[in-house]
C-alpha cells in the first residue's frame, strides 16, 4: 500500500464505521447480527452434525475426498473444521463414525450422546455456524448493492430479518446461505455487465446446492444479447457441469450427476406430484410447470436483472408449491423474493403468511424440525417435550391439518408467482382498441 | 422520503401485556396431546369373543381419552350404536412386564455387549438400585448362568409315552415338530429350562428338560443358597429377603426372586443385593450385567460400592386394580374416524409407563379394527384364545391432558448454559462482549434513526 493509498483506505474505513451507526440500514444490520448471535451457540439439527462429522474425516484423519457428492460445500466444511480444530480441544471423539457411509449417515444416538455432551458445545456450535453467519451478512450486503439506495432498507430487512433465513442458517445450521451468496453475487456481477463471471458464480452455486440449477436457463435467457451469445452462455453452463463432472470423476471415481440422480431422495421430490394416465404413462407436474415457465419466459424476450429476479422468484415459488421439501430449504424462496417484492406491501403480506404457514408445516417432521433444534439448551427437558403433531392430533387429525396448511401454502405461492409475473411482464401485447380495429376492418373491405 | 410511523402507545401496551401474559402462563401451560398424531388406517377387522388387549407406552401423564376403532353400524340402517357395542367394557391397566425402561429387554435376546459377572462366591455381593415405576412390586427377575449345571453335551432320552414338542425358541417359540416319546436326541446345552437339541436332519430346537428321562451328567452341581435382599434405597434395613437354592436355577435363564407384594412401590427407590456366602469357585452361579450404564435411574453395586454398568434385571409386579374401567356403550362414535371415543378424569402416573387397554365384549362379540401399525412400545395386539391372531396393533389412540414443564425447562436451560459458561469462560466472555456490542449497535442506530424520523 502506497503512502497515498493509506489515508484513502483509512477514510473509507472511517466512513464505513460512521455508516454502521448512522446509515438507514444500520438498525437492520444490528438486529440481524444480534438475533443470530443470540441463537448460534444453543441450537442445532442433526444435519449440521452430519456435515461436520464428514468434515472430521478430513480434518482429523486426512481423508479429504472421501465424500464424493456435494464435494464443494463439503470441502468448505473440511477446510473450516481443519482451521477451527485447535479451538475445539478434545473434540475428536464427538464426531460420528458413520457420517460418510452413504445410506447410514450420522446417527441420532451419536448426536445426542457424543456431540451434546461435549464440554465446549456452545463454542463448537458458534464456530461451526460462523461461515453461515458470514454468508448471511455478505448476502445481505450484496443484495443492497444490487438495488437503488431507497430500496435497500426493505430488501435488507426482507433477507436479514427473515425468519426463514434465520431458521435455516443459525437455528437449524444448514449451509444453504453459502450457495445463496453465490447466486446473489452472480446477479450483482451480471447487473454490472460481468455476465460470464455471473454465470460462473451461478454454476458455483449450483454445484454447492441443487437449487440454483433451476435458475440457469432463466439466467442465460435474461442476460443474452444475441442468439450467438445465448449459445455461448448455454455452452458455458454445460462446460461448468462437464468440468465438475470430470474433476469429481477423476478424484473419486464416481459421477456426481449419476450419484445425484440415482441415490438422492431429493431428486425424487421433484417428481412426487404426478398425474397418472393409463399403461403407466404419467405426467410429472413440477417438470411440466417448470418447462412451461421456461418457454414462456423465453417467449417474452426478457432483458436484465429485474426480469431475471422476477422470473427466478416465480420459479422458486412454483417449485416450493409443487414439490415436497423440508422447511430449511425454504431459504431459497427469500433472496429473489427480496429483490422482487420489496415495493409491494401486499406481496410482503403474502410472504409473511407464507412464513407462518411454513412454521406450521415444520410440524410435519415432528420434534425433529421444531423443539429438537433447541436440544443443546437442555437435552433431557427439551427431548421430553411432546411432538407438536400429537398436540395438533388431540384437536384434529394431524395429517388433515398439515395437508390443509400445505394446500394453503401452495395456493399462496402460486398466486404470488402469478402476481409477480403479471406485475413484471404484463399482458403480452395490448389488445387492439375496438374502434381502431373497426377502422382497419373497414379499410380492408374497401 | 416517507417516514416510518412509530408504534402507537396502545399497540405498544398491548404487546407488553401480551408478552407478560405469555411469560406468566407459559410455565404452567397445560396441553392436550395424543399418543399418535392420527388414528392409524384400518387393515382389517377382528371379531372379539372373549377379550382383546393392546399394550402401549404412554408418553405423558394425565391419560384421559381413548379412541378405539370398531366396525360401526351401517349409517343407513338407523341402528343404534349400542347394538354394536352390546355392553362391552374397556379397561386400562399397568403392563410392567412390557416396560422398555428396565435393563432386561427382549426375553429371547442375549446382546453380545452384555457379560457375566463371574461366580458369586463367599463374601462377594452384587446389587443394583432402581426406581419402581409401578405399584405392587413383588419380585426381581435376573439372568443367571449355572456353568452347565443342567447337562453336559451328549445324548438324552425322552420319557416314554407322550410326544415331546420341539420349539424353535425356549418357552414360547413356535412348534417345529414333535419327537416320539422314548426317542433319543443329541443335546448340547440348555436355556430357560429347555435342552438345546440337534435333530437328525440338523434342525436345532428346544425341548423342556422335564420331558427327558435321562440326560448327560451335568458339568457341575451348584447347591448353595443365593439370597436376594431388598432395601428401600438409602435405608440399611432389609424389607424383603428371598432365598433360592442354586440347584433350582437353570443355565442361561431368567430367574425371578419373588416376594410379598409391596402395594406402595409406585415411584419408590429400591436397592437389592445378591449374595451366596456358602458358594465357592466351581459351585456357584453368576448373573448377567451390562458394562455400560444403560439404566439411568439406577446404579450397580459391587460389595456395596458403586460400580460401572448395570445388572440385567426387571422388577415384577402383582396384578393390581384397573386404572380405569368404562362401558363402550357410553362412548361416542366419531363420524370422521369411525372410532369410539370416550373421555374420563385424567390419570396420574402414566408417563413413560407401559399400559394395556383391555376390551371385553358384552352380550355379543365385538368387531374391532386392527392395523399393521403398532402403537409406541411396538407390542402386537393380543386376542384371548387366539395366539395366532394378527401381529399388528389395535386401531387405537390415547389422549393426555398434561402440564408442559416450560418453566423447569427454562430453568434447566439457564442452569446448563451457566454450567457451560463456567467450563468455557474464555468463549463466553468474548460471546458476551459480542452480544453487548450488537445490542448497543442496535439501540444506538435505532435511536438515531427514530430521531431522524426514519
Amino acid at each position: 500500500m502506497t503512502a497515498v493509498e493509506l489515508p484513502r483506505t483509512m477514510d473509507r474505513v472511517s466512513a464505513v464505521l460512521r455508516g454502521a451507526w448512522t446509515s438507514p440500514t444500520a438498525p437492520i444490520w444490528a438486529a440481524g447480527v444480534l438475533i443470530r448471535l443470540l441463537v448460534m451457540p444453543f441450537t442445532a439439527h442433526l444435519d449440521l452434525y452430519h456435515i461436520y462429522s464428514r468434515a472430521a474425516d478430513a480434518a482429523y484423519h486426512g481423508q479429504w475426498f472421501d465424500w464424493g457428492s456435494q464435494l464443494l460445500i463439503q470441502t468448505v466444511h473440511n477446510v473450516w473444521l481443519w482451521l477451527i480444530k485447535p479451538l475445539l480441544p478434545g473434540a475428536e471423539p464427538i464426531w460420528s463414525r458413520t457420517a460418510a457411509i452413504l445410506g447410514l449417515g450420522a446417527q441420532p444416538g451419536e448426536f445426542r450422546v457424543n456431540f451434546m455432551n461435549y464440554a465446549l458445545l456452545p463454542r463448537a456450535l458458534f464456530l461451526m455456524k460462523l461461515p453461515y453467519l458470514a454468508a448471511d451478512l455478505a448476502t445481505g450486503y450484496v443484495l443492497t448493492r444490487i438495488v437503488t439506495p431507497e430500496r435497500r432498507r426493505r430488501v435488507l430487512a426482507l433477507w436479514l430479518l427473515n425468519p426463514l433465513v434465520i431458521y435455516t442458517s443459525v437455528i437449524y445450521g444448514r449451509h444453504d446461505s453459502i450457495a445463496v451468496l453465490a447466486v446473489v453475487v452472480s446477479i450483482w456481477a451480471a447487473s454490472r455487465g460481468r455476465r460470464y463471471a455471473g454465470l460462473g458464480l451461478l454454476g458455483l452455486g449450483a454445484v454447492t446446492r441443487f437449487f440454483p440449477f433451476v435458475l440457469a436457463p432463466f439466467y442465460v435467457i435474461s442476460y443474452r444479447r444475441s442468439r450467438r451469445e445465448l449459445a455461448v452462455l448455454a455452452g458455458g453452463l454445460i462446460a461448468i457441469w462437464a468440468v465438475m463432472e470430470i474433476a469429481v470423476l477423476a478424484l473419486t471415481g464416481s459421477s456426481p450427476t449419476l450419484t445425484l440422480l440415482n441415490r438422492y431422495q431429493h431428486v425424487d421430490y421433484l417428481t412426487d406430484l404426478v398425474l397418472p394416465f393409463r399403461f403407466n404413462d404419467q405426467l410429472f407436474i413440477f417438470p411440466a410447470a417448470y418447462a412451461l415457465l421456461t418457454v414462456w419466459f423465453f417467449d417474452r424476450d426478457p432483458v436484465g436483472s429485474c426480469d431475471y429476479a422476477a422470473a427466478g422468484s416465480a420459479v422458486f415459488l412454483v417449485m416450493f408449491a409443487l414439490v415436497f421439501f423440508q422447511p430449511a430449504y425454504a431459504i431459497w424462496l427469500v433472496p429473489l423474493l427480496a429483490l422482487t417484492i420489496d415495493r409491494d406491501s401486499r406481496l410482503i403480506g403474502y410472504h409473511i403468511l407464507q412464513i407462518l404457514l411454513l412454521g406450521l408445516f415444520a410440524m410435519h417432521w415432528g420434534t425433529e424440525m421444531t423443539t429438537d433444534l433447541f436440544l443443546p439448551l437442555d437435552p433431557r427437558g427439551i427431548g421430553a417435550l411432546p411432538d407438536p403433531q400429537t398436540i395438533v392430533g388431540a384437536q384434529i387429525p394431524a395429517d388433515w391439518f398439515l395437508g390443509l396448511v400445505r394446500s394453503l401454502f401452495t395456493a399462496l405461492s402460486l398466486w404470488m408467482a402469478y402476481r409477480i409475473l403479471r406485475t413484471r411482464f404484463g399482458p403480452r401485447a395490448a389488445r387492439p382498441d375496438p374502434a381502431v380495429a373497426l377502422v382497419e376492418v373497414v379499410n380492408e373491405v374497401r | 422520503m416517507r417516514s416510518v410511523s412509530r408504534p402507537r402507545p396502545v399497540t405498544r401496551g398491548l404487546v407488553v401485556v401480551l408478552g407478560l401474559l405469555i411469560l406468566a402462563l407459559a410455565p404452567a401451560c397445560t396441553v392436550e396431546r395424543v399418543l399418535r398424531p392420527d388414528l392409524p388406517a384400518s387393515d382389517g377387522t377382528l371379531t372379539v369373543a372373549r377379550q382383546v388387549s393392546q399394550v402401549f407406552v404412554a408418553p405423558g401423564d394425565g391419560l384421559n381419552r381413548l379412541s378405539i376403532g370398531i366396525v360401526p353400524p351401517n349409517p343407513s340402517s338407523q341402528t343404534p350404536l349400542s347394538t354394536v357395542t352390546g355392553g362391552a367394557t374397556v379397561e386400562l391397566r399397568y403392563a410392567p412386564q412390557f416396560d422398555p425402561g428396565y435393563p432386561d429387554g427382549d426375553f429371547h435376546t442375549w446382546p453380545a455387549d452384555q457379560q457375566w459377572l463371574g461366580e458369586l462366591t463367599g463374601s462377594r455381593s452384587v446389587g443394583e438400585s432402581f426406581i419402581s415405576d409401578y405399584p405392587n412390586l413383588n419380585g426381581i427377575t435376573l439372568r443367571v448362568a449355572t456353568f452347565g449345571a443342567d447337562l453336559s453335551p451328549g445324548v438324552g432320552q425322552l420319557r416314554s409315552g407322550t410326544a415331546a414338542p420341539v420349539l424353535q425358541l425356549p418357552v414360547d417359540g413356535p412348534l417345529l415338530e414333535d419327537l416320539p416319546g422314548g426317542s433319543s436326541v443329541r443335546v448340547d446345552g440348555s436355556a430357560e429350562g429347555y435342552a438345546h437339541v440337534v435333530l437328525d436332519d440338523g434342525t436345532i430346537g428346544y425341548v423342556q428338560l422335564s420331558r427327558f428321562a435321562t440326560l448327560p451328567k451335568p458339568t457341575r452341581v451348584n447347591d448353595h443358597d443365593v439370597v436376594l435382599t431388598l432395601y428401600r434405597d438409602g435405608d440399611p434395613t432389609p424389607i424383603r429377603t428371598v432365598t433360592i437354592n442354586a440347584r433350582d436355577m437353570h443355565d442361561n435363564s431368567h430367574v425371578t426372586f419373588e416376594f410379598a407384594s409391596i402395594p406402595d412401590s409406585l415411584g419408590a427407590a429400591y436397592r437389592f443385593t445378591l449374595a451366596s456366602s456358602g458358594s465357592v469357585q466351581g459351585n456357584a452361579v453368576t448373573f448377567r450385567y451390562s458394562p455400560t450404564d444403560d439404566y439411568a435411574d439406577g446404579t450397580r453395586f459391587e460389595d456395596g460400592k458403586p460400580a460401572l454398568g448395570d445388572l440385567i434385571f426387571r422388577p415384577s409386579y402383582a396384578d393390581g386394580a384397573a386404572l380405569y374401567r368404562g362401558s363402550l356403550d357410553s362412548y361416542v362414535l366419531s363420524g370422521q374416524t369411525n372410532a369410539l371415543e370416550g373421555t374420563f378424569h385424567p390419570l396420574a402416573n402414566t408417563a413413560g409407563r407401559a399400559l394395556e387397554v383391555v376390551v371385553k365384549p358384552g352380550d355379543r362379540p365385538l368387531d374391532v379394527e386392527w392395523s399393521t401399525s403398532r402403537p409406541p412400545g411396538d407390542q402386537p395386539l393380543m386376542l384371548a384364545g387366539d395366539p395366532g391372531a394378527s401381529r399388528g396393533g389395535l386401531v387405537l389412540n390415547v389422549g393426555f391432558r398434561d402440564d408442559l414443564p416450560l418453566g423447569s425447562i427454562a430453568g434447566d436451560s439457564l442452569h446448563r448454559v451457566g454450567g457451560t459458561a463456567r467450563r468455557d469462560p474464555l468463549f463466553f466472555s468474548l460471546y458476551g462482549l459480542l452480544i453487548a456490542a450488537a445490542a448497543a449497535w442496535f439501540v444506538v442506530s435505532l435511536g438515531r434513526g427514530l430521531r431522524r424520523g426514519r
